[in-house]
């Protein structure tokens, strides 16, 4: 559970006014290209901190969060599209192009999935719950890649952002990183509330022995799917962040290994502190970036860095930065 | 005397060839410590489960207050005032002394799925903790990590969680499992004090203990009731004798 750690809170505000400065300093260093690699770090990040809350709080290991990122994507993406066509998309209606309306959507479409897969694979665990969750997750990529009124395996152009309240302020890189960086900061916030609260001591009471929890009363299957549909849908929230990011939505946002990487994501940054995944998230954009300039094959130095990481830092950066030992 | 509290009648429960409890009756009375004993493997703990709710019996049937909770789930059980505590200590590793009592208050408190307010500053809860926590002397413990307490004292903490729930009926499997002799003696009068309060069915393989704090005795033997009544009637019955005290001895 995120503490009040001096040197954590310390590490956690330099953090963000980091990300905070760097679309300013990056313009002024004229490398505007910074400002959408950190952008599209933000989203995954926010991804990654909300699988936290079931992977670290509930140890409920979700290998298809990339499938709400990708509803959520393809949500905003779909409205966009007839929006711009003129066709109807359902019962007449011609989709839509507000960031007001589609976001919400994204995200309410995404806890309707969760709320799917969570209802039937939380009736198992461990192993289990990995498989069904990866299961799903790909059923949902083969379906976006199969359909091909909205692009199959290419994916469908977004031929501008979402406009905000009839506005296009969202057309400026730098406003939609802002954006990003405050639904960051937001979620970050509600999901530390929420762990330490009456609901989230119930989630870690499950994960440490579910069967107590049920002797003294409770149900962990319902707080379980609680908490995995309010994952699913701030997930979706990302992934319609990244449709407008990318301007463009792509069968690949629901990859399997787009649900490898958010998993390395918590668990390189620190499982069970909401924060640390947002480190994990940070670390391998950047490593990423670094390596890709010596070598193609930049993963075949990221697995042992990670394998080491994992290995050596048992809570994480987010542990070994401030000296605890969590997950 | 008055109604049971709790009643089982004729339960039946088999794994495949084995009989785990054969046609069991028994009943609990308000205010009153019923102890059953039994060699290994007589279906003790089987039983405890089948009254908790954990396991369901294969016939037979569960009263508690006039209500039949067969068909009722653990948790079910739980929320009409059915405690537990388990013959291997089940405390929340993780989580702080009051933590773990805590998390039983909210059991019966209610506001689950409130999100906002954090648990660790909640005066319901932590008074509610702590009060569990004082009853079973342990409240000076209160900040420590479940996982660094010492065995016996774990096992105090799980009679504190199972209190906090406010139940009518305590099942305790063992207690005093792995204690040393001054917890036993402390664990003993504890469970002395708390006798006028609750219906408790204590599975206890110390004899001291039992012919101590038991009101009623009941012997079991390969899932069925050998004997039952007053520990002076059973410790003088030459069936109990042969079947278990001399054995264990």
């Amino acid at each position: 559970m995120p503490e009040t750690n001096k040197r954590a809170t310390f590490l956690t505000l330099g953090v963000l006014a980091f990300l905070a400065i760097l679309p300013p300093v990056a313009l002024a260093l004229d490398r505007p290209y910074m400002v959408t690699l950190a952008n599209r770090m933000l989203v995954y990040a926010l991804a990654a901190v909300a699988l936290d809350l079931v992977m670290g709080y509930g140890r409920m290991v979700s290998f298809g969060h990339a499938a709400f990122l990708g509803l959520g994507a393809y949500t905003v993406g779909i409205l966009h599209h007839h929006d711009v066509m003129m066709t109807p998309f359902l019962f007449g209606w011609a989709g839509s192009n507000e960031a007001l309306l589609a976001w919400p959507l994204a995200m309410l479409v995404a806890a309707g999935y969760a709320l799917l897969v969570g209802a039937i694979s939380l009736r198992t665990g461990g192993v289990y719950f990995i498989m069904i969750t990866l299961a799903f997750a790909q059923m949902v990529f083969f379906f976006f890649v199969s359909l091909i009124a909205y692009g199959g395996r290419d994916g469908l152009v977004m031929f501008s952002r979402n406009s905000v309240a009839g506005t296009d302020i969202l057309g400026s890189r730098v406003v939609l990183y802002y954006v990003c960086l405050g639904c960051l900061v937001a979620v970050l916030a509600f999901l530390v509330m929420v762990v330490r609260s009456r609901f989230g001591r119930i989630i870690e009471g499950c994960r440490q022995n579910e069967q107590r929890m049920r002797a003294l009363g409770y149900k962990p299957f319902v707080y379980k799917l609680t908490a995995f549909v309010l994952s699913g849908a701030l997930a979706g929230l990302a992934g319609a962040l990244l449709a407008n990011h990318s301007e463009f939505v792509s069968p690949d946002f629901l990859s399997w290994e787009s649900s490898g990487l958010l998993m390395v994501m918590v668990l390189l940054g620190g499982l069970s502190t909401l924060v640390g995944p947002i480190y994990g998230a940070l670390t391998l954009f950047a490593l990423e970036e670094v390596l890709v300039a010596y070598t193609p094959h930049w993963q075949l130095v990221l697995g042992p860095v990670l394998i080491l990481a994992v290995l050596f830092f048992k809570g994480g950066l987010y542990g070994w930065m401030t000296g605890k030992r969590t997950g | 005397m008055t109604q049971a509290l709790l009643r089982a009648e004729g339960l039946h429960k088999s794994y495949g060839g084995l009989v785990a409890t054969r046609h069991l009756d028994l009943d609990l009375h308000a205010g009153e410590i019923h102890a059953m004993i039994g060699p290994n493997g007589a279906g003790k703990t089987t039983a405890m489960g089948q009254l908790s709710g954990e396991l369901a019996p294969d016939a037979g049937r569960i009263v508690l207050d006039g209500e039949d909770v067969t068909r009722l789930s653990m948790p079910a059980r739980a929320r009409r005032g059915i405690a537990r505590s388990y013959q291997i200590t089940a405390v929340f590793e993780e989580f702080t002394v009051r933590q773990n009592v805590a998390v039983a208050v909210q059991a019966m408190a209610r506001h689950h799925f409130r999100m906002v307010r954090p648990a660790r500053r909640d005066p319901e809860l932590n008074a509610g903790a702590e009060e569990a926590l004082g009853r079973v002397g342990l409240l000076h413990l209160a900040d420590e990590v479940a996982a660094d307490l010492a065995h016996g004292q774990k096992r105090q903490l799980e009679l504190a969680m199972v209190l906090a729930t406010r139940p009518r009926v305590l099942l305790l499997d063992e207690p005093m499992a792995g204690m040393g002799n001054a917890e036993v003696d402390a664990m003993t009068r504890l469970l002395e004090e708390l006798r006028s309060h609750y219906a408790i069915l204590l599975v206890e393989h110390d004899m001291d203990v039992v012919f101590r704090v038991a009101d009623r005795t009941t012997v079991l033997v390969d899932g069925a009731v050998l004997a039952s009544g007053a520990p002076e009637a059973i410790r003088s019955d030459a069936r109990v004798q042969a079947a278990y005290l001399e054995e264990s001895a």
